[in-house]
């Protein structure tokens, strides 16, 4: 049961940084679904459902983040890419932004709750989470 | 490519665009066009059949896949499209619950008629009173079928979107167009289609056998119920003074006006229901059924004074099975929630 909530738990917080992925890949450079999933998967074993991407890319587009264009491909079907519009990568900025102030608050509570000797094991000293972005200079 | 993997694709992408039909083409071949070129790629290194298997198992049965692409474009256009998209997709999406409920209450309501008159009317007598019954019934069940439709379609465009929907300008838009045709759809069919018919249906009975049976009551004349409201109006004028009058005025207004100020807040109660929904405060089913259960009653007859109107013989019919009908919707409607249950995760 416990091992239950916690990949529900897991589950959650990826979905929440979802876009935020999505965004950072696709903002490298011109990218189609199948290449983003791939990419997303070797980044952090995210495991994504085309149920989810396939929908999540047509609302990024709605909402002008990305913006799409079919390439004519020699040896098999078109294939749609997607690139990064001005306005997704303002929008990009700020949810960085505040993803990076979001994730020192978390460890610094994780920091505070080793300190006061919450579940005092050794374990708990790998348990302040480093979250690897670039930060804007 | 194998043949046989060509095939299975083709039919994968067959299903898939039946169940999107509803979609704009453009859509649909967008849609369709991406998933063939990620199959595709999927089979790039390995392109037996087991991998394709594998790979369809992953982007999972086309109904499903289907759903969750029209969930995200019905949320999409309600961000952008015109007024007409958007009560278009409300449409489509009240469609089944709308008819499934209709259906139900009226195959009801026929199979009671003829229960009750078939022996004494005759099959041909007892098949044109069903169709002479059927505006009387569309009208009475019009807000039961609403209420239990319009909140999903309002769970389903609301759900995905971030900003606050009760102040969603555009939704009310929508919700008052529903309540503005159903409102005139029920002055019509009352005031202009009903009366004849009605007058139509009291002609039978009086001609049959059936007032012969003590058990069925009816009217050699209409009641205030199965007048227009001008009809009704003059009838009443018409009385001597007293307490019968009053009782009759009291029963046209009441009935009339109870009537089509029900048909139009209905459908704003049922954002209500949806605004509860989206929020996740209730359980859904129980939410909705209890209040599709209790609500007709409390508003509608307890304004046109179910007593007098049991006596109608097309209220009759109504009364008789009605829990019957309300457990029939509760499973289908179980049903149908556990499906949208599943997509909204």
């Amino acid at each position: 049961m416990e091992e239950d909530s916690l990949k529900k738990w897991i589950s959650q917080v990826r979905k929440g940084s979802l876009e935020l992925c999505i965004l950072a890949v696709i903002k490298e450079k011109s990218i189609y679904a199948f290449e983003l999933i791939q990419e997303l998967e070797k980044i952090e074993s995210l495991v994504l459902t085309e149920g989810t991407i396939y929908p999540l890319l047509k609302r990024l587009q709605n909402d002008e983040l990305i913006s799409s264009f079919w390439v004519e491909s020699d040896n098999g079907p078109p294939r749609k890419y997607y690139q990064i519009t001005d306005k997704g990568k303002d929008f990009f900025d700020e949810m960085s932004k505040e993803w990076i102030k979001f994730t020192r608050a978390i460890n610094n509570i994780l920091k505070r709750s080793e300190e006061n000797g919450y579940g005092s094991s050794s374990s708990n000293k790998n348990r302040v989470i480093h979250f690897e972005t670039k930060e804007k200079s | 490519m194998d043949q046989v993997v060509q095939t299975k694709i083709e039919s994968y992408i067959l299903k898939l665009k039946k169940n999107l039909r509803n979609l704009p083409q453009t859509e649909i071949d967008d849609v369709v066009n991406e998933i063939r070129s990620h199959i595709f790629d999927s089979l790039e290194l390995d392109n037996s059949v087991s991998k394709l298997d594998a790979v369809l198992r992953k982007i999972g049965n086309p109904k499903d896949y289907a759903n969750l692409i029209i969930d995200q474009y019905i949320s999409n256009s309600f961000k952008k499209g015109s007024f007409k998209e958007n009560f278009k997709i409300l449409l489509y999406r009240m469609k089944f619950p709308f008819f499934i409920t209709m259906f139900i209450y009226l195959g009801v309501f026929s199979l009671n008629l003829v229960y009750m008159y078939s022996e004494n009317l005759g099959v041909s007598s007892t098949s044109i009173l069903i169709l002479l019954a059927l505006p009387s019934y569309v009208i009475a069940i019009l807000p039961i079928g609403i209420l239990y439709s319009l909140p999903w379609a309002y769970y389903a465009m609301a759900k995905t979107n971030s900003n606050n929907p009760i102040k969603s300008w555009k939704l009310w838009k929508l919700i008052l167009l529903v309540s503005i045709l159903s409102t005139f759809f029920s002055v019509f069919i009352s005031e202009i289609i009903q009366p004849p018919i009605n007058s139509k249906s009291i002609e039978i009975y009086i001609n049959s056998a059936v007032r012969k049976n003590n058990d069925l009551k009816f009217y050699n004349k209409k009641t205030i119920h199965e007048m227009s409201f001008f009809e009704g109006k003059k009838y009443v004028d018409l009385l001597p003074e007293g307490q019968k009058k009053n009782q009759e005025i009291f029963t046209l207004y009441s009935s009339k006006i109870a009537m089509y100020l029900f048909n139009f807040i209905i459908p704003i109660f049922c954002v209500v229901l949806g605004i509860i929904m989206t929020s996740e405060l209730f359980n859904n089913t129980y939410l909705v059924v209890s209040c599709g259960y209790f609500l007709p009653f409390l508003l509608y007859f307890g304004s046109s004074q179910i007593p007098t109107t049991l006596d109608y013989p097309i209220w009759q019919a109504f009364s008789s099975d009605i829990i019957l009908l309300k457990i029939t919707l509760f499973m289908l409607l179980g049903a149908f929630l556990k499906k949208e249950k599943n997509l909204v995760k």
